[in-house]
């Protein structure tokens, strides 16, 4: 750019030079943009103007703000990243905590079931011996009673026949032993 | 009353401050060789003192700067695209170096080296041999098929080519006489309005009253002026970038 710049600048300087020869002061009182003699001048100071500037500006300048910038942009990248990530691991520890609480939930729930099942076995058992031992009791009282009213049959058998033997005696005056009238007494009880 | 005040073209006139004197021809630093060296002061000034401290978080300042730089590389990167980045340097010191001539030009008894057309000339053809010596790198002779469009019958060729060249070759022109014109114009009308100002002032009477009204001539042109020097600036940082996007990619466009 620099080697662009000089060469313009010579090529217009030798344009300059023969112009001003040629029309020599002639423009002194004219429009000052065509005062030849001042060109070589103009573009001389242009050029180096211009070359300082674009040295400092691609050397010093540009590289700044250009490191400044990508620094930024990495920066926010970096941040986007980072917000990202963290965006995921708070979507896991989401996904743990509700599998975590699903787990909790279902384990309780077996827990629950397991308990009741336990108790109603429990209870059932209970239960069951219970009953088992009203029945035993009911079929012993059973037992008692039957042997009673058994007992109570055979008592009535004697008396009754004791009784018969006793009535057939006074009536008829003849003698009966009790045992005889049994038969008579079983056909009664038996009616 | 009016040859005592300065004419709208002094101005312009180039005076020599140092004078320098080589093999016949005058180099001396001048009013518009100081105000060059002020606008690349300014510049830079502008440029690393803003980023001075490098922030991650901008000042306003650095935030100016920063703003100008992914301007100008955004106007690069879609004109030129990315190959013409390459360029990018070269686009952003002329950008630059124009806009803070013009913006300085505009502070009271400064010189806006911009208004000569010499000046603006030599910006353009650092532009022109730019594209031709970049295109003919790129693209060896096949750089010349710049001048035959696509899609074009044979026998319009005899007409287009001769038509494109011409405008080829009239770039420079355009491009410095554009800035220089626009420069030119408005320091002129300026300079005439005040003119106006002081010779209705001193008029006296009901005449002096009127002198206000080029006055506030003069504040809506200022104005009006400040967007020109910007706008001219840009121009010529997008149509350098257009002319570097001939070179690099030839007919496609970005």
């Amino acid at each position: 750019m620099a080697i662009l710049t000089a060469l313009t600048s010579a090529a217009i300087f030798a344009a300059a030079e023969g112009a001003a020869h040629a029309e020599g002061a002639e423009h002194k009182t004219g429009l000052p943009q065509l005062a030849i003699e001042t060109f070589a001048g103009q573009v001389f100071w242009l050029a180096i103007s211009f070359v300082v500037l674009f040295v400092l500006l691609s050397w010093v300048v540009i590289p700044r703000i250009r490191g400044v910038l990508e620094m930024r942009r990495d920066r926010i990248a970096g941040d986007l990243a980072a917000a990202a990530a963290a965006k995921a691991e708070a979507d896991g520890a989401l996904k743990a905590y509700d599998k975590a609480v699903a787990e909790a939930r279902a384990r309780g729930r077996a827990l629950a079931e397991e308990t009741r099942r336990k108790t109603k076995a429990e209870s059932d058992a209970s239960r069951s011996e219970a009953e088992a031992a009203l029945n035993a009791k009911i079929a012993a009282s059973e037992e008692q009673l039957a042997a009673a009213t058994a007992a109570a049959m055979t008592n009535i058998r004697a008396v009754a026949s004791e009784t018969a033997a006793e009535i057939y005696t006074r009536l008829t005056g003849e003698t009966m032993a009790a045992p005889d009238a049994l038969p008579a007494v079983d056909a009664a009880l038996a009616r | 009353m009016l040859h005592q005040i300065a004419g709208p073209m002094e101005q312009f006139v180039i005076k020599p401050i140092v004078p320098l004197h080589v093999g016949g021809l005058d180099l001396s630093f001048s009013n518009t060789s100081l105000w060059m060296a002020l606008a690349v002061a300014g510049v830079t000034i502008f440029l690393t003192m803003g980023m001075a401290r490098a922030a991650l978080v901008p000042g306003r300042w650095q935030s100016m700067a920063e703003m100008t730089y992914e301007f100008i590389a955004n106007t690069v990167r879609q004109n030129a695209g990315e190959a013409g980045m390459k360029f990018f340097p070269l686009i952003f010191t002329l950008f630059m170096f124009v806009l803070f001539c013009n913006l300085f030009g505009l502070l009271p008894y400064s010189f806006t080296p911009t208004s000569h057309i010499i000046v603006t000339f030599a910006l353009a053809m650092l532009v022109f041999i730019t594209v031709i010596v970049v295109g003919l790198l790129r693209h060896g002779l096949h750089f010349f098929s710049l001048f035959v469009p696509g899609g074009v019958p044979g026998w319009l060729l005899p007409i287009i080519v001769p038509i494109e060249i011409i405008s080829f070759l009239s770039r420079p022109i355009s491009l410095s006489v554009r800035l220089f014109a626009n420069m030119l114009a408005g320091h002129t009308m300026l300079k005439v309005f005040a003119t106006f100002v002081v010779s209705l002032g001193a008029a006296g009477g009901i005449m002096s009253a009127g002198a206000i009204l080029p006055l506030l001539g003069i504040v809506a042109v200022t104005a009006l002026e400040f967007l020109v020097a910007a706008l001219q600036a840009y121009v010529f940082a997008v149509l350098t970038s257009i002319y570097l996007n001939d070179a690099i990619n030839l007919h496609e466009h970005h």
